[in-house]
């Protein structure tokens, strides 16, 4: 039951997975439930993920962090499968492993086992998606638990600091203005009825939709899948995206923040294009070559001179809204610091100015082929890519698209992607410092 | 429900072995000492390269802490042959970024890559482990950073409570109980460290596992080009012994850490050791244990987010460590449900059920093991005997109830454990005044007193 409390952890390439040797199938039963199969042959196991549309973006004040301690809730019982036979325990019984996951976009629950075992997971996820136990104890309990995972974040000093930040960027009414984890004074007071609200308002099996990869036969899959799905009827108006308060004209005010940690940061935030937006891929792929590269361009001009001891962070990849990406220029203790800001301004007046060259726009796509060929070890890879594309794309084909769309990114694409997203209006520089000195 | 369960556990044990279960071994030696493992599966057009230096905190003597963590990390940053940038962008274009780490046993450098691009990486990993640099600047970039990073203001509560119990565990005498510390950082050099890579880093010390889809006759002939003609004066130097730590009653430590609204817990124990015959059936025996903290201190009682029991994997530690974070207000609450939840697994209730639950977990997580870098890790040569990990399996078909019942009587004692708490005083100081016998630790505790 992991959560995304920040973004930047998150990689790109874990959502894409390069041409499969594997047959996909898929069918929509009639209440809408879209299953896509892969017959992954290569072990004795298989994944199945439920990607549900909703996520901490659909929350509203008095309820903020519900979305991910609604998932905790999703393992604690269901009418069929509760106490012995609760979900930890099935999965466990068979040998498998079981998790879920909530970010700003959507939730996603997923399940590892033997492949002999699929069925009685396809029969437990249907259970759960449509006869969910809300006991007011077990709130109780899981209420403390999402406490602990709370505090656990801001009790590391970067998480405390990122926590502290992120309350600063974004605009009133915003999809991603609080957090995923949540405020804590209302997650520690959310009620059996707010929950069974959420409940009713989101998960249904046209709001959702079922991945599974491993070693299965897509018609015994969508046999099963119908069995234990194809009965509820529930329906629900799909969560498709709204209108959010424009980032690319809010102003962020905050220019610097002081917080209990060891070194002084210059957060460099810039407001991105959502996904969907024709300059999505090509300022992912230039924020990337700048910032957060193992051989970015500024990893070259501050990391390797010593005037920076590290660059944080990346772009968030599935953003069903504008947000802000954020990385941290990490300084060296004691090191004068007006130099590194003058020279992460001068490598972004040269990109304006001068672009990027050819090779290092082709040594980025080898990157990405030669790492997108690892996906095709991993059933739960396979999984995220197919359910990315379809969650995003509203279709599961385009698993591969990140590629070739950046193939057809060419360097003056970039000139104006850097003068449009990386320039003074855009671009907010806070000065993070520690709290106290040794 | 449970019919069905059994079925599934029988069908199980008639699968197939999947390939990467059972690659082909193949174990040479370079005329040099160096030992080679490939381990060879697979069809997708990939592989896993990883150099092992039998070099760990197991080999710092006093005034060497940290040595192994800042050699693996200079040893990417620059060497004879190519710049850190040069490493660095030539990697990057490959798809097959470095990374290194180093623990108590041992040092490795690895990374993934296609297999046709077998040439230019061994070139840059050999380079990068034979001849690393030691770039000054950069060398005082990193301990600069450690300093800040290292102070007891600072840390993470979680990693403080490591530390310390390490500390407390092992004590200064011994190289795994001893951190580094800011006085002691100040005072390491390039030369330094070139003396210890030289003394560490040598062919006899060190093993090559390639793993994945390649062709062995190619591959062998490019690590004799970029390995063969490695040499060092010094032979096996790694061949320490180290006294096991021993805990013969309840002790309990505390580390202040100010600022922080949880703190972190850590209990030890003694378990097996790594070559123990014990290891597999205690390790049955942890599974159950972590089901039952989970369920009774996080499932029920609603006191951390998680909580989890582990085997330390070193030759020299036989700790069977706890851990969890609690909000300040439960410390006290966590730790009497703690002591009721070994007392209560001491009894060894379990069922055959959940005995068979465990032995199939175990039994999957084997098989499911698909990526180059898993394989390599599983087979780990420094660690383990090839042949002994490959009959895994068969070993754990024979281990009985009875077995996983001896381990909890012998390691899961109730009372007997050193317990370290990291949090802040100023939130728990009544609590903390109702453990019996608490001492109270502080950050010069961490310095090296004898022969520095």
């Amino acid at each position: 039951m992991k959560k995304t409390i920040l973004p930047f952890v998150l990689m790109m390439l874990p959502f894409f997975v390069a041409a499969l040797d594997y047959p996909i199938k898929t069918k929509t039963l009639n209440n809408g439930l879209k299953i896509i199969v892969c017959e992954k042959n290569t072990n004795t196991m298989a994944e199945i993920q439920v990607w549900y549309r909703v996520g901490s973006k659909d929350e509203w004040d008095g309820v903020r962090g519900m979305a991910h301690l609604f998932e905790h809730m999703m393992f604690r019982g269901s009418k069929k499968f509760k106490d012995n036979d609760k979900p930890f325990k099935v999965v466990d019984r068979l040998g498998g492993e079981i998790n879920a996951y909530t970010t700003f976009d959507r939730t996603v629950y997923h399940e590892q086992v033997p492949a002999s075992g699929i069925e009685t997971v396809i029969e437990m996820e249907a259970d759960r998606m449509a006869n969910l136990i809300l006991d007011q104890t077990i709130l109780d309990t899981e209420r403390e638990v999402v406490g602990e995972e709370y505090r656990l974040g801001v009790n590391n000093w970067y998480g405390k600091m990122e926590s502290e930040r992120y309350k600063k960027l974004y605009p009133n009414k915003h999809p991603y203005q609080v957090d995923v984890i949540g405020n804590l004074n209302e997650i520690t007071s959310f009620t059996t009825k707010q929950c069974q609200d959420f409940y009713d308002k989101f998960y249904s099996p046209n709001n959702a939709f079922v991945v599974i990869t491993g070693n299965v036969k897509a018609d015994e899959v969508f046999d099963w899948c119908k069995k234990y799905f194809g009965d509820i009827k529930k329906q629900l108006p799909v969560n498709t995206k709204k209108q959010e308060p424009d980032i690319f004209k809010h102003r962020i005010e905050t220019e610097e923040l002081f917080v209990d940690f060891p070194v002084q940061i210059y957060s460099y935030i810039i407001a991105s294009p959502a996904f969907g937006h024709k300059d999505y891929y090509a300022f992912n792929l230039l924020s990337e070559l700048l910032f957060s590269n193992s051989n970015s361009l500024l990893q070259k001009r501050i990391v390797n001179t010593n005037l920076a001891y590290q660059i944080k962070g990346s772009q968030y990849p599935a953003r069903m809204y504008g947000n802000y990406t954020v990385y941290d220029i990490i300084m060296n203790a004691g090191v004068g610091n007006a130099k590194v800001k003058k020279e992460v301004q001068r490598e972004i007046n040269n990109l304006i100015k001068e672009g990027i060259d050819e090779a290092d726009l082709s040594n980025y796509l080898s990157n990405i082929e030669s790492r997108l060929l690892f996906s095709n070890y991993s059933n739960d890879e396979i999984n995220a890519a197919l359910g990315f594309a379809e969650y995003y794309y509203f279709d599961y084909n385009k698993y591969n698209a990140m590629l070739e769309e950046y193939k057809k990114i060419k360097p003056e694409d970039l000139k104006r992607i850097a003068s449009t997203y990386f320039n003074p209006e855009n671009l907010k520089v806070i000065n993070i410092k520690p709290t106290e000195t040794e | 429900m449970k019919a069905f369960f059994y079925t599934t556990l029988f069908l199980l044990m008639a699968t197939a072995l999947p390939a990467q279960y059972t690659p082909e071994l193949e174990t040479y030696t370079l005329k040099n000492g160096l030992k080679i493992y490939l381990l060879k599966y697979g069809k997708i057009e990939a592989m896993h390269i990883k150099v092992m230096i039998n070099s760990g905190k197991k080999n710092e003597t006093p005034g060497q802490q940290g040595y192994n963590a800042i050699v693996s990390d200079m040893i990417l940053k620059g060497n004879k042959k190519f710049t850190e940038e040069e490493q660095n962008d030539k990697a990057f274009a490959l798809g097959s970024e470095f990374s290194s780490g180093t623990g108590y046993d041992y040092t490795s450098v690895s990374c993934n890559l296609k297999t046709k691009d077998a040439k230019p990486v061994l070139e840059m990993i050999s380079a990068a482990v034979l001849q690393p640099l030691f770039d000054k600047e950069k060398l005082d970039q990193l301990i600069s950073y450690l300093i800040s990073y290292n102070s007891p203001t600072k840390m993470n509560i979680d990693e403080m409570a490591g530390v310390y119990s390490s500390h407390v565990l092992h004590g200064t005498d011994n190289p795994l109980g001893r951190h580094y510390y800011n006085k002691q950082l100040k005072q390491i050099s390039s030369e330094k460290l070139k003396a210890f890579h030289e003394f560490n880093y040598t062919p006899k010390n060190t093993r090559v596992v390639v793993c994945g889809n390649f062709d062995s006759g190619e591959i062998k002939k490019l690590i004799e080009e970029h390995f063969g003609s490695w040499q060092s004066a010094y032979g096996e130097v790694n061949g320490v012994e180290l006294e096991m730590p021993k805990i013969k009653k309840k002790e309990s430590y505390f580390i202040n850490r100010s600022g922080t609204t949880q703190c972190a817990i850590r209990w030890s124990k003694i378990g097996p050791a790594m070559s123990d015959k014990d290891m597999l059936s205690c390790r049955i025996a942890n599974m159950l244990f972590n089901q039952l903290l989970f369920k009774e201190i996080r499932e029920k009682g609603g006191k951390t987010y998680s909580i989890g029991s582990m085997l330390e994997t070193s030759k020299f530690s036989n700790i069977i460590s706890i851990g969890c974070s609690v909000r300040s207000e439960v410390l006290l609450s966590t730790l009497e449900l703690f002591d009721k939840t070994i007392s209560n697994f001491s009894l060894c209730n379990f069922t055959k059920e959940d005995f068979d639950n465990e032995i199939n977990k175990q039994r999957v997580s084997l098989m499911s093991d698909e990526y180059p870098e898993e394989v390599a890790n599983y087979y780990n040569p420094v660690t383990f005997d090839f042949n002994k990990r490959k009959n895994t399996l068969a070993e754990l078909n024979n281990i009985t109830m009875q077995d996983v019942k001896k381990m909890i009587k012998k390691y899961y004692t109730p009372e007997i454990y050193k317990l370290v708490i990291a949090g802040d005083e100023s939130l728990i100081s009544a609590q903390l005044a109702k453990i019996q016998d608490l001492k109270k630790l502080k950050a010069t505790d961490l310095e090296y007193k004898a022969g520095e």
